[in-house]
């Protein structure tokens, strides 16, 4: 079970905002999803390597070389800009 | 207010950017851009989709680094993802390492005052810098160049007692990071980034007290100085039954003063887990000793060597050795001179202060290491006197001509043939019969005025010894 303001703080840290419908339907699901999870728990996992990616590749690296930029085509999609820059809404107050 | 009831506990995390060509996840530049948004991708964005591939030269680099600091290097290390809201972190999240971060446990060792300092270096992790943003009334301008760069952060343990320590313990670390050649440790242009937690104790308790982490800090002098207001500021706080809050605070270095960054009402809650985009990183057998193969001799081992090969005290040796450039241009002056304790006092008197004054870089030295060996060469088989020598610098310095041809150009060689000498001798003494009375009457002093005639005469080229000596002969008998 989730309470709700646990709820409330996952909401907050991904900036999602949440009506009170939503909060309903999440606290359900969400609790489901925990539930879920406790199950799992009950394996016992001692002496197995957490696992880092299902893949079985490693050390997918590449050289320091420069790829062509796009920026134009980068900038041109933002939903504002002003002097070359990306414009945000005020992230500062004062 | 007094210091002496409280124990103060420093721990520095440096951030250092690395000079690669292009982004740690991304092959677009990273190379400093004074338009802003010039080095773009989709990946920098953090559009959806967008996968980051991780740059091997900044693996490389960061191992340096960790190797250079004593760490054990993490055969397998994993990037993790870190999240919190701020504009200029276009994905949500910052790439970093969390629990398997590439470097641990390593230690340096440094000089503060003359008494020798270890502090442990807990771990150096990679990761990618944010981009940068204005804040304008009612709205912000985003510049995404920097977002992406490679950044390597060394965290200290809480080893350092005073701001001086942590000071120097941040010099220590610029000076190794140039001279590995992977960061240009420049802190005004933030390239070095610098982070101080200090907390404070009373005296002799083991748990630590609560800490505050100053940022904005861009020169050695400022970690100096915010940490000394910062400590006394806590400990007026405390004097006065006051609590401290676990808090950012930003040092402004125009008021001396720590501001209140954040408020903490809500902690930090960065959700850290493995970013299933990027596959860990395995070093293969072998990997890491190779790139130790590769290291410079480091400033420490290379002072240790100046002291015993050229038998110069340890100050002149971790003097000449916070650069590489500056210990390169000693070595190479020893072998022209063959003079290592003259070869060091040129550079750290006269060589030093031009430099100074120039504020130059050595790269900009128009006197070669080789043309400073041969003047030092003439000084020493008496051809020009020490003084002499300072005028054919100077002119070095200007022109960076070879001292030989300055010195004949200039006729300033010195007048060592003992006829030549005793001529100008005579001819000093004879045109002053009064002073000459005067000094046999007794007055000794005049001996110098004697001297400096002499020196006039010769337009300072007369051999001292000589004139020293036929003087005597003329005049104590």
């Amino acid at each position: 079970m989730i309470k709700e303001e646990e709820l409330e703080k996952a909401a907050h840290l991904s900036r999602i905002l949440l009506s009170s419908k939503d909060k309903e339907m999440h606290l359900d699901q969400v609790s489901k999803i925990l539930a879920h999870f406790k199950e799992l728990q009950k394996i016992d996992t001692s002496g197995v390597e957490p696992m880092v990616t299902p893949t079985e590749m490693e050390n997918v690296w590449r050289p320091d070389d420069v790829d062509a930029q796009e920026t134009q085509e980068l900038m041109d999609v933002a939903p504002d800009v002003a002097e070359g820059q990306y414009k945000v809404p005020q992230v500062v107050s004062g | 207010m007094s210091n002496s009831n409280w124990d103060v506990v420093i721990g520095l995390e440096i951030h250092a950017q690395l000079q690669t060509k292009t982004k740690v996840f991304a092959g677009d530049k990273s190379e400093f851009s004074s338009l802003p948004n010039q080095n773009l991708s989709p990946i920098t964005l953090g559009m959806p989709g967008a996968l980051p591939v991780v740059n091997k030269t900044a693996i490389d680099y960061s191992i340096k680094i960790g190797l250079a600091l004593g760490c054990d290097i993490r055969e397998k290390s994993v990037y993790a993802r870190k999240h919190y809201f701020y504009p200029d972190l276009p994905k949500g999240y910052q790439i970093s390492q969390f629990d398997k971060p590439l470097c641990e446990n390593g230690t340096i060792e440094f000089s503060v005052e003359g008494e020798k300092k270890k502090v442990f270096i807990e771990r150096a992790h990679m990761e990618e810098d944010a981009g940068k943003s204005m804040h304008k009334g009612g709205y912000s301008l985003i510049d995404y160049n920097r977002a992406g760069v490679p950044l390597l952060e060394i965290v200290s343990g809480p080893d350092m007692t005073t701001p001086k320590e942590a000071a120097e313990y941040a010099r220590t670390i610029r000076t190794i990071l140039r001279y590995l050649d992977v960061c240009d440790g420049n802190l005004e242009e933030g390239s070095m980034r610098c982070d101080c937690n200090v907390s404070i104790k009373p005296k002799g308790q083991k748990e630590l007290g609560t800490k505050v982490e100053i940022k904005n800090v861009n020169s050695f002098r400022f970690v100096e100085k915010s940490l000394e207001y910062e400590i006394n500021r806590q400990i007026a706080l405390k004097e006065a039954g006051e609590e401290i809050f676990q808090e950012t605070r930003l040092y402004d270095q125009a008021k001396n003063k720590t501001v209140g960054m954040r408020s903490k009402e809500e902690a930090q809650d960065y959700r850290y887990f493995p970013d299933p985009d990027l596959l860990p990183v395995v070093l293969p057998d072998g990997y890491v000793e190779k790139i130790k193969e590769s290291l410079p001799e480091l400033p420490l081992a290379r002072g240790k060597r100046f002291q015993d090969e050229y038998e110069i005290p340890e100050y002149d040796a971790s003097v000449l050795t916070q650069e590489k450039e500056m210990a390169d241009y000693f070595e190479n002056t020893v072998k022209a001179s063959g003079n290592p304790k003259a070869s060091s006092n040129w550079i750290m008197g006269e060589f030093l202060k031009i430099l100074n004054e120039e504020k130059k870089e050595i790269s900009e030295v128009k006197v070669s290491p080789k043309n400073l060996g041969s003047l030092i060469k003439m000084i020493d088989s008496k051809k020009i006197s020490g003084k002499m020598g300072k005028a054919v610098f100077a002119e070095m310095w200007k022109s960076g001509e070879e001292a030989e041809k300055i010195v004949s150009e200039k006729g300033m060689s010195q007048i060592t043939d003992p006829d030549q000498v005793l001529a100008i001798v005579k001819k000093v003494v004879d045109s002053s019969p009064g002073q000459v009375e005067q000094y046999k009457g007794g007055k000794n002093k005049l001996f110098g005025f004697f001297v400096g005639q002499v020196m006039k005469e010769s337009k300072g080229q007369a051999n001292p010894e000589l004139v020293n000596k036929f003087l005597k002969e003329l005049l104590d008998t």
